[in-house]
């Protein structure tokens, strides 16, 4: 169960940061941080 | 509006600046999980860990120290567990007040401050507590962590739709992961069912007569300023409440209910035999009704909303401007904790326990909680 | 005639205070052990009642589901008065059941003239609509009454005692009540 978690958070982040290499737009880029850092925490089981 | 354009320079300046906000925080969440200092006095026999009542437990989120006082003479044997229920401070202070303080004269005094370790590695979510409150001493401030009702969930995932606990009561998921709701617990079952069991083995193993579990409660919680007693300790409760009412300390009397099942006032009671009592005081920091969460708030207990509360008739306990400080509330269940100790010698003289050196509770009220505790490091 | 009035006033002041003491001593001793505790509204009171009863060296009874039959060989039904949800969702009860239990021991403790002594020992705490109806109810039944202060701030005790003549008496606290309880009863 925790695998299969971790894996869609995985695919999340992965996703996410993929999508801030590929935005053009910088006000999106930086929101993304807000994002990004909630799903890197759980990724790395950080509570 | 003009856009402003990125690139993947500013996108690799906004990914460092993700794994910086990370590392920060994730250092800041991982802090919680090292337990504060506890500084025992001169009268400690031992500490131990409760995974040596269940070894299951070693090297777990859920193991926890024990510290454990003897008397000179044999006598009865006493349980006392604090943070039960990690979001209630007073529980957990009162017993480091006692392990920093007593000497045992007679009979066999066992102390777990922190009874759901995995609560203190977390805070509840949304709720904007604070991560710690700090008690001021004359040396300095002393820093607690107030921590979750709950177990971590990463230590304990992912939660049932419905819980039925080892005493077949069925709950909402989230008490999966509420220690007063997994008793007796399961030597099998999940982190805070192994905990429960180990409390058990701990009861079972050390012959306990008498279990207290300190707790606090919601100003509008009709259950608080309380003694919670399983039946089998009617008559001890009663006599507690005489003398805690004698020295000047609103108090009442609730039965645990024979239905509701896996609190610890209920299990302990059913399934070891002891005397159990739980103690409730109120606190307005894990209240539905307060204003801004804050170390002051758990410590000096002000809150202009729970005042306006208690003026309109909502609360089950007065709440005036001066509030209802830690230092009340550490010193009602002190009160609670000779009051009933006293108890027991009164009705069986055999199983006294007798402890010397208590923080005096009207001393606790007086002069705060600074003078009887440790310097912090 | 000034010296005669003062005399007057005196004897009657005399007389009064007389009258008074004696209905002091009236509210005291008048119950006969066994006695028999049941709580109205299934609050944890009754233990405390129980407490009291043994340290007063009372032979009593605690019964917290008394029913008519539990008045066999009893001399004294002792009701504490206060409504616990807890305590009645623990004995399977609702308000109007318990009302029903405790109606049916008033009933038949008046057919057996068993005078009814009521505690209140819960204090402010255990006052609200529930308790207070169960108190309007059979308060009204009892031969005197025992309640800690705190619990009759509004002056609710007072005005049904007052009404139906029931001595009635205050107690700072839950200890307090010992002695006024112990000497409710003839030895």
């Amino acid at each position: 169960m925790r695998t299969i978690y971790l894996l869609i958070v995985f695919y999340l982040s992965a996703h996410l940061t993929w999508h801030l290499f590929r935005q053009k737009n910088f006000l999106s880029q930086a929101s993304t941080v807000l994002v990004l850092a909630l799903f890197l925490l759980r990724l790395f089981l950080i509570k | 509006m003009k856009e402003i354009k990125g690139n993947k320079l500013s996108a690799a300046f906004f990914f460092l600046l993700t794994l910086t906000v990370c590392f920060f925080s994730g250092r800041s969440f991982l802090s919680l999980h090292q337990p504060e200092a506890i500084f025992p006095g001169p009268g400690l026999t031992e500490q131990k860990m409760l995974s040596s009542y269940f070894p299951a437990l070693k090297n777990t989120p859920g193991d926890t120290a024990v510290y454990f006082f003897r008397g000179k003479e044999e006598g009865g044997r006493v349980l006392i567990l604090g943070g039960t229920h990690p979001n209630e401070p007073a529980g957990l202070v009162t017993a480091v007040l006692l392990i920093e303080n007593i000497r045992l004269e007679r009979g066999s005094l066992f102390i777990v401050p922190r009874a759901n370790a995995s609560g203190f590695s977390h805070s509840d979510p949304q709720e904007g507590n604070p991560q710690r409150f700090a008690v001021p001493t004359p040396s300095g401030q002393r820093l607690f962590r107030l921590g979750s009702r709950l177990t971590n969930p990463v230590h304990q995932w992912p939660d049932p739709a419905i819980y039925v606990n080892p005493a077949g009561q069925k709950l909402s998921g989230m008490e999966a992961r509420n220690l007063n709701r997994c008793y007796p617990g399961r030597a099998k079952g999940n982190l805070t069912e192994k905990v429960a069991w180990a409390v058990m083995e701990l009861i079972r193993r050390e012959n306990i007569d008498l279990g207290i579990d300190l707790h606090e409660s919601a100003p509008e919680y009709p259950v608080i300023n309380a003694i919670v007693f399983h039946e089998n300790s009617s008559e001890l409760a009663a006599l507690a409440l005489m003398d805690i009412q004698a020295q000047g300390f609103d108090i009442r009397l609730e039965a645990s209910p024979a239905n509701l099942r896996g609190l610890s006032h209920r299990e302990w009671g059913d399934h070891a035999g002891v005397k159990a009592i739980l103690l409730e005081t109120p606190n307005a920091s894990h209240g539905r009704l307060k204003g801004k969460p804050s170390s002051s708030l758990i410590v000096e207990g002000k809150d202009k909303f729970y005042t306006r509360a208690s003026r309109l008739g909502w609360l089950f306990v007065p709440y005036g401007e001066e509030g209802i400080p830690l230092s009340l509330r550490v010193a009602r269940h002190l009160a609670g904790v000779e009051a009933l100790l006293a108890s027991l010698e009164a009705l069986e003289p055999e199983k006294s326990v007798i402890c010397g050196n208590i923080p005096p509770p009207h001393q606790v009220i007086e002069k705060g909680l600074g003078p009887f505790l440790h310097p912090p490091d | 005639m000034t010296q005669r009035l003062t005399v007057c006033l005196g004897l009657t002041f005399l007389l009064c205070s007389g009258a008074a003491l004696s209905a002091v001593q009236n509210t005291t001793a008048v119950f006969e052990e066994p006695l028999l505790i049941t709580s109205a509204g299934q609050n944890a009171e009754v233990q405390l009642a129980a407490v009291l009863a043994k340290r007063a060296g009372l032979d009593y009874i605690l019964s917290k589901l008394a029913t008519a039959s539990d008045l066999e060989n009893t001399k004294t039904l002792t009701l504490v008065l206060g409504a616990s949800l807890k305590g009645l969702g623990a004995a399977g009860l609702d308000v109007d059941k318990e009302r029903e239990r405790v109606r049916a021991l008033v009933t038949e403790s008046q057919k057996r003239n068993i005078p009814i002594l009521c505690l209140h020992l819960g204090g402010e705490a255990r006052r609200g609509q529930q308790t207070d109806d169960l108190i309007a109810e059979f308060l009204t039944w009892a031969k005197m009454a025992i309640v800690v202060k705190s619990g009759n701030n509004d002056g609710f005790f007072t005005k049904i005692c007052q009404a139906k003549n029931i001595p009635l008496i205050e107690v700072g606290k839950t200890a307090d009540a010992l002695e006024p309880l112990r000497k409710a009863f003839k030895r």
